[in-house]
């Protein structure tokens, strides 16, 4: 009770300095980081900034169809060269036609020549033809390329201006983020401090669920070893047990056959101290004087011990009569019958040694 | 005259007979010791007065004695061949009865007793010393009450007499034998002179 | 708590189980002998005092029956106090109790007597006292020790400092007696005769403080009842009636006597209240003898001696009055009964054959037990320790007293004086 007071205390001030430690850490971090004013206005400068991005993108796109429309012209204009060339070719072979012509009038031997110069022409003209349809080919193939190539490049422009909207985008969105993030970092850091707090709180209650555990799994370890001392004791004795039943069943057989030996050497021995006890009595009894009291029902119980020789070491009374002169008188019996009579036969003797005296008037 | 005399005393003895047999015999009832008598004797009790005994000396006490003297008189008394002579009468042990050989002696002493009214006579009663001393001593005055009944009833009369008992305390005879028992056990007729 | 109690129980029922096993010898019966005890000579300083102390202590304790003091030769040394005892030595004498003492004259009046009784056995002193006193009270002195010395060893109150009362007769010359009524110690020692008459003196009692005695004398000629004063020697008749006034005893408060007077014709019982004189009859019987009345201890109650079932016996009644029980049954003749100091015992004359002993009842049970043998035994008196009984027998043809334990056991003879000796007293014990 005491010591989760005390605990509650500790507790308490922990989170009071983590507090103060996190509000501390907070406005430092808040005074570094961002300027205060930026804590009111920073949306409006996102429109702003919106806004100049896209005239900024807006720009970019004109700047981008001057320079297709640059582009354009520029093909116009080879367009238009290519076109002039094939023009100058068409009049040269014109007027290579017309001399050809004009030639073919003056010589008719040259006919022939001619025809064949013609012919020749010809075959020039249709291989310059063929290559021209070549040139065409190669042409209006690198035009389609252009073209492709073009139109790749308008894909890929939009694509970059897609590219671009959504970079826009995701750079709004990421200050937004950036925003939400501070903010979060900061809910993060409080929860963090909160969590840190918790995380102490978790991890003394941890390290008590430890300690808890610790103590628990030595107690179990513990346990199971004192099961395990148990379990090895319990085999033990069944071990003994069974080699006791061994011996017991050994010894009854030994018994058996010593028992009436032993039974006749009891008999013996009770026998010698059955006299000697009647011879004790009766001397003991001879040297009772008791009192000739008017009280009766008296009784004494005392304890004597002998020595070897059978005088008497001690006599205690152990249940008192209640009358000490009846008391003293059996005490006196037995001090005053000394030497006791005393087995010669040790065991008798042994049994002799100490005993008891119950005085009684009749 | 003496004829008429001798035929009352001996009526006279046979009534007695049965009264004494009436009375000694059947009398043992306690019905009767239910009250307590208180009787304020307290002048009488100091009838004896201390201060006349002359031993206020311890151990040096004498008693005195005033009796054992006795006074005779008369001829008559002293005629040893008169029963009156005989002035001794005996009993049994543990007995007051008269027995039949005193009779005779009792009636003379009677006889002369009722005819010397103003002769007094001392009846003393003794026992023999076997058993209690107090119950002697009564026994004593008993044997002397029974003697005092008979002669009067034979014409003595009640003012004419003295009882007294020594019980077992003044044997006649010293011995522990029924000789000297027989002899105690008496009451002794003494006559007092006037 | 119960771990505790568990314990406990287990220990009792182990315990009796281990006595069981050791070997019990049971003694019964043991002898009734009188103890033995050693009773050293009272060292002095040169100077032998006038009473020889331990030799009368040694008497009282003999006579007591109580005791069989060792024969002087057999006294291995001569101790007076406990250094210079060796215990061991008088333990081979077998003696039980062992009295040492001294006797040192102060001034050649005054002596300082002190004395030691020891349990040989255990080498342990259990009384000792020192005491100063005159040459004259040397014997008293000695009384005394003698019934520390009963008392440490019997657990019962002596009574050796008690007195006796008794009569003489003795013979004059001249064939007449000579009565005296005397007073003696317990042993019949220092007789002091209190009253001298030439007529018979019977019946005397003690005052129950011991400073009076009521007798019966004769000495006016007929028996009368007379008090008187030990120390004053101061006497006065209180019952002298026509008849017979006799048989007093004083009742247990001291304030009455109970009497037999023969005033109305007959013996009957009669309380005598001393301060105002006041006589109540008690017995209403015309026809017997009632007498010898004595006090129950408890005051209410009269037991006397009655013939009126024919022959005597004993009864019992009411002081006030009132209806008479008979107590003995046993016998033709029981009289003079005498009561124990507790109201258990009546001892009396009992007649078996026409011989006269001394008997007790219990008066619990009624049984009756004859304690004496002579066959002339009378005037029973219980000690005032109510272990004896005194009484009066014949020796030699002569009176004599004697002594009885209520048991019957331990007789004793006392005064060994030449006079006849009668009806004897045993004194209350003196405060």
């Amino acid at each position: 009770m005491k010591t989760s007071w005390i605990e509650t205390i500790i507790a308490g001030s922990y989170a009071l300095i983590l507090h103060i430690i996190l509000l501390a850490l907070f406005v430092i971090g808040m005074e570094s980081q961002t300027p205060p004013k930026l804590v009111s206005q920073p949306k409006v400068d996102i429109v702003q900034a919106t806004v100049m991005d896209e005239a900024a993108i807006l720009q970019e796109v004109a700047k981008q169809q001057q320079l297709e429309n640059e582009k354009r012209r520029l093909e116009q204009e080879r367009q238009q060269q290519l076109d002039k060339k094939l023009a100058e070719t068409q009049q040269e072979l014109a007027r290579t036609e017309q001399e050809f012509l004009d030639q073919q009038q003056r010589a008719e031997l040259e006919q022939k020549q001619l025809e064949l110069e013609k012919q020749q022409q010809q075959e020039k003209i249709a291989k310059l033809e063929q290559e021209r349809k070549l040139q065409e080919q190669k042409t209006r193939e690198a035009e389609q390329h252009r073209k492709q190539e073009e139109e790749k490049k308008q894909q890929a422009e939009q694509q970059r201006k897609a590219e671009e909207q959504r970079t826009l985008e995701a750079e709004q969105a990421r200050k937004i983020e950036e925003e939400k993030k501070q903010q979060a970092e900061q809910q993060r850091r409080a929860e963090e401090e909160k969590r840190k707090l918790a995380e102490a709180d978790r991890k003394a209650e941890e390290q008590r669920k430890a300690e808890a555990e610790k103590a628990r799994k030595l107690e179990e370890e513990k346990k199971r070893q004192a099961e395990e001392a148990r379990k090895e004791e319990e085999k033990r004795k069944a071990e003994q047990e069974r080699k006791a039943k061994i011996a017991e069943a050994d010894r009854l057989l030994q018994e058996s056959l010593a028992a009436e030996q032993q039974e006749q050497e009891e008999r013996r021995v009770a026998g010698v101290v059955d006299q000697y006890s009647l011879m004790i009595k009766q001397r003991v009894k001879r040297y009772w004087i008791r009192p000739g009291s008017a009280e009766t029902g008296l009784q004494v119980t005392l304890r004597v011990s002998l020595l070897p020789g059978g005088d008497v070491k001690q006599v205690t009374v152990i249940k008192s009569s209640g009358n000490s002169v009846f008391d003293r008188s059996a005490e006196s019996a037995v001090y005053k019958a000394a030497p006791l009579p005393q087995p010669t036969d040790p065991k008798a003797a042994a049994a002799l040694r100490d005993f008891q005296f119950i005085f009684k008037p009749e | 005259m003496k004829l008429v005399k001798l035929t009352a005393i001996l009526l006279a003895i046979t009534w007695l007979a049965g009264c004494s047999s009436l009375g000694m015999g059947k009398k043992d009832t306690d019905t009767t010791e239910s009250d307590v008598v208180v009787e304020d004797l307290s002048a009488q009790s100091l009838g004896v007065d201390g201060e006349n005994v002359s031993g206020s000396d311890l151990g040096g006490a004498e008693a005195r004695v005033i009796v054992g003297e006795d006074a005779y008189q008369g001829n008559e008394l002293n005629d040893p061949a008169s029963p009156l002579s005989n002035r001794i009468v005996y009993f049994d042990y543990d007995s007051s009865s008269v027995r039949i050989q005193d009779q005779a002696t009792l009636t003379a002493h009677a006889a002369y007793l009722g005819t010397h009214p103003n002769v007094t006579i001392r009846l003393i009663g003794h026992t023999d010393e076997r058993g209690s001393r107090e119950y002697n001593l009564a026994l004593g005055e008993r044997r002397a009450l029974a003697i005092r009944q008979i002669l009067m009833l034979q014409g003595a009369s009640l003012e004419q007499f003295q009882v007294t008992s020594f019980g077992e305390e003044r044997p006649a005879v010293e011995g522990h034998d029924e000789g000297a028992w027989a002899q105690n056990r008496r009451v002794e007729l003494v006559y007092v002179g006037r | 708590m119960t771990k505790i109690w568990l314990t406990l129980i287990w220990l009792l029922a182990f315990l009796p189980w281990q006595a069981q096993a050791e070997l019990v010898i049971e003694i019964t019966g043991g002898t009734e002998a009188a103890l033995p005890i050693a009773i050293v000579p009272f060292g002095n300083t040169g100077f032998a005092p006038p009473e020889d102390i331990s030799h009368v202590i040694s008497n009282d304790l003999a006579r007591s029956g109580r005791f069989a003091p060792l024969p002087q030769q057999d006294l291995i040394s001569q101790p007076h106090e406990k250094a210079q005892i060796n215990f061991q030595d008088w333990r081979l004498l077998r003696s039980e109790g062992l009295l040492v003492g001294k006797v040192d004259s102060i001034d050649g009046e005054t002596y300082q007597v002190q004395f030691q009784l020891f349990d040989v056995y255990k080498a342990q002193q259990l009384v000792g006292k020192r005491y100063q006193v005159p040459a004259s009270g040397l014997r008293r002195l000695a009384h005394q020790i003698a019934d520390e010395v009963y008392q440490a060893l019997t657990g019962e109150v002596g009574v050796f400092s008690t007195r006796l009362a008794f009569v003489t007769a003795i013979k004059n010359v001249d064939g007449t007696k000579r009565f005296a009524l005397q007073v003696s110690d317990s042993d019949g020692a220092n007789p002091r005769t209190v009253l001298q008459s030439k007529q018979p003196i019977m019946s005397p009692n003690w005052s129950p403080d011991g400073e009076r005695l009521t007798y019966v004398s004769f000495e006016n000629g007929n028996a009368e009842v007379f008090i008187q004063e030990m120390t004053s020697g101061r006497r006065n008749s209180v019952a002298a009636f026509k008849g017979l006034n006799s048989a007093p005893s004083w009742s247990p408060d001291g304030k009455k006597l109970a009497l037999t007077l023969s005033k109305a014709g007959n013996p009957e019982i009669y309380v005598l209240e001393l301060a105002t004189g006041n006589l109540a009859r008690v017995t209403h019987n015309s026809q017997a003898i009632d007498t010898e009345a004595v006090w129950m201890p408890n005051g209410n109650e009269l037991v006397f001696t009655s013939d009126r079932g024919g022959r005597p016996q004993i009864y019992k009644v009411p002081a006030i009055g009132g209806k008479a029980e008979r107590l003995t049954f046993e016998g033709s003749y029981n009289a003079s009964p005498d009561i124990s100091p507790d109201g258990q015992m009546m001892t009396m004359v009992h007649v078996q054959n026409g011989k006269f002993y001394i008997a007790v009842q219990d008066l619990t049970t009624g049984a009756v037990h004859v304690l004496t043998d002579t066959g002339r035994d009378e005037s029973p008196s219980f000690a005032p320790n109510g272990r004896m009984i005194l009484y009066a027998t014949e020796q030699k043809g002569k009176g004599v007293l004697a002594a009885v334990s209520v048991d019957g056991r331990i007789h004793q003879r006392l005064g060994e004086s030449g006079s006849e000796v009668r009806e004897p007293a045993w004194s209350p014990i003196r405060k």
